[in-house]
């Protein structure tokens, strides 16, 4: 029950249009054990926040993101992985959507300790299966357009390390965890930490806080391909609340809502929601 | 929204046919009729960034034999085409084209589109007289990549 607080976690940590989530916690799950979840994460907003700085107010920008996370045990202590959202609409309201698949996220984590204080260590390739070059069109005006891109055109590599423990006295738990995203085709590379609690109410359904953070290891280039929320530079912090109801005993259905603050740069920020439904045997 | 879920797995199933094509969009626009003999600098600008845009360089407002206007970036024009496409406007002021023109339709002249930075002529379709700058503008995010002011 608590992977499935967790994993409620990676989908809102998906969060300001950014591609990254963030495998979580030092669980792993034990041989043929399994958890999947369907995702629509939805967002509208006009604050925007270019490279330079400041926040600008714009046009309404809406995006939607159909995902899916799955976790599966190899063995008893390694697990496969899949973070993939697997379509993408973005649009502006005086031009065409963009539509298509973004870059999947597949990995593989390995549980170093187990017991009170379980430890966690993954390694995730994301592809770059989405369209860097995805465009919407005036509708009036074929020669106007705006970058609307699905995927930043590059492959990246997750290290992640992971560390939970579950309290005695309550049913609650909290994870610490940090990442590095050895990003390439000369884009900047970054790292990002984060925690969350969870507190399991009347064993009907886990509560959860969290916070992440995303950053660059040094300045961005300004250079790069950087169209709102994928490629160079991109930088938020984000706190959000999930609610992970179980239906059944595999059947989960799940809320998130999230909202940026701090440093953002190269994202949209707003209010944004996810609801999920999720199977776990 | 959670009825949409559930058609998650039929959209995975046709993920290739949902990738967008996108086009080319067209070189940078130049005015399909070009200035005609010696060009006359009426009035000229710096441009200014806004936006947390960089943009620089020079735009001239000019004048050709057969009195027609044109606008005129220099090679020391740039700014950032990553997000799209800049429609050219002359303007009453430096201040967003939407805040412009909402306060009337006549406060902005759409001049043209351009897609890169650099040397380009671009025809104004009617007199330019009244308006006091030349605004880069990203019209589907509705917020201005710079201004230059024309004196």
């Amino acid at each position: 029950m608590r992977r499935a607080a967790r994993a409620g976690w990676l989908l809102a940590a998906a969060l300001l249009l950014a591609a990254e989530a963030q495998a979580g916690g030092g669980w792993t799950r034990k041989k043929k054990r399994g958890y999947a979840k369907a995702g629509l994460t939805t967002v509208s907003t006009t604050r925007y926040h270019p490279l330079s700085g400041p926040t600008i107010e714009t046009a309404r920008f809406r995006q939607q993101v159909y995902s899916l996370y799955a976790e599966y045990g190899l063995t008893d202590h390694l697990e496969a992985t899949l973070n993939f959202p697997v379509f993408r609409r973005a649009a502006y309201a005086t031009v065409t959507p963009s539509r298509g698949v973004g870059d999947p996220e597949v990995g593989l984590r390995y549980g170093l300790l187990r017991g009170a204080w379980p430890l966690a260590v993954g390694l995730s390739v994301e592809a770059p299966l989405g369209n860097p070059r995805a465009r919407g069109f005036d509708r009036t005006d074929p020669r106007v357009f705006v970058a609307l891109p699905t995927g930043d055109g590059e492959w990246n590599v997750w290290t992640r390390a992971a560390l939970s423990h579950s309290l005695s006295r309550w049913p609650a738990f909290f994870t610490v965890e940090a990442g590095y995203n050895q990003r390439t085709a000369g884009f900047t590379s970054q790292y990002s930490y984060g925690a969350q609690a969870g507190y399991h109410l009347r064993k009907k359904a886990w509560l959860t806080a969290t916070f992440r953070t995303l950053d660059n290891v040094r300045p961005p280039d300004p250079n790069r391909l950087g169209s709102i929320g994928l490629g160079e530079g991109v930088a938020y912090s984000t706190a959000g609340l999930g609610v992970s109801f179980e239906a059944t005993r595999h059947l989960r259905l799940t809320t998130d809502w999230a909202t940026g603050f701090g440093r953002l740069r190269n994202v949209y920020s707003g209010q944004q929601l996810t609801f999920g439904v999720a199977v776990e045997w | 929204m959670t009825t949409r879920i559930l058609g998650l797995l039929l959209l995975g199933l046709s993920l290739g046919a949902c990738q967008q094509e996108t086009p080319e969009p067209a070189a940078a626009t130049t005015t399909t009729t070009p200035p005609a003999g010696t060009l006359t600098v009426v009035r000229k600008g710096i441009v200014q960034p806004q936006g947390g845009v960089p943009s620089s360089g020079t735009v001239d407002l000019v004048r050709d034999t057969a009195g027609k206007e044109f606008l005129r970036f220099n090679a020391d024009f740039m700014t950032d085409f990553h997000t799209g496409s800049l429609t050219i406007y002359l303007a009453k002021s430096a201040e967003l084209i939407r805040v412009q023109r909402g306060r009337g339709a006549e406060n902005v002249l759409s001049v043209g589109v351009i897609t890169q930075s650099g040397a380009q002529v671009l025809a104004v379709p009617a007199a330019s007289a009244g308006f006091s700058h030349v605004v880069l503008h990203c019209e589907p995010a509705q917020y201005n990549f710079g201004a230059a002011a024309l004196q």
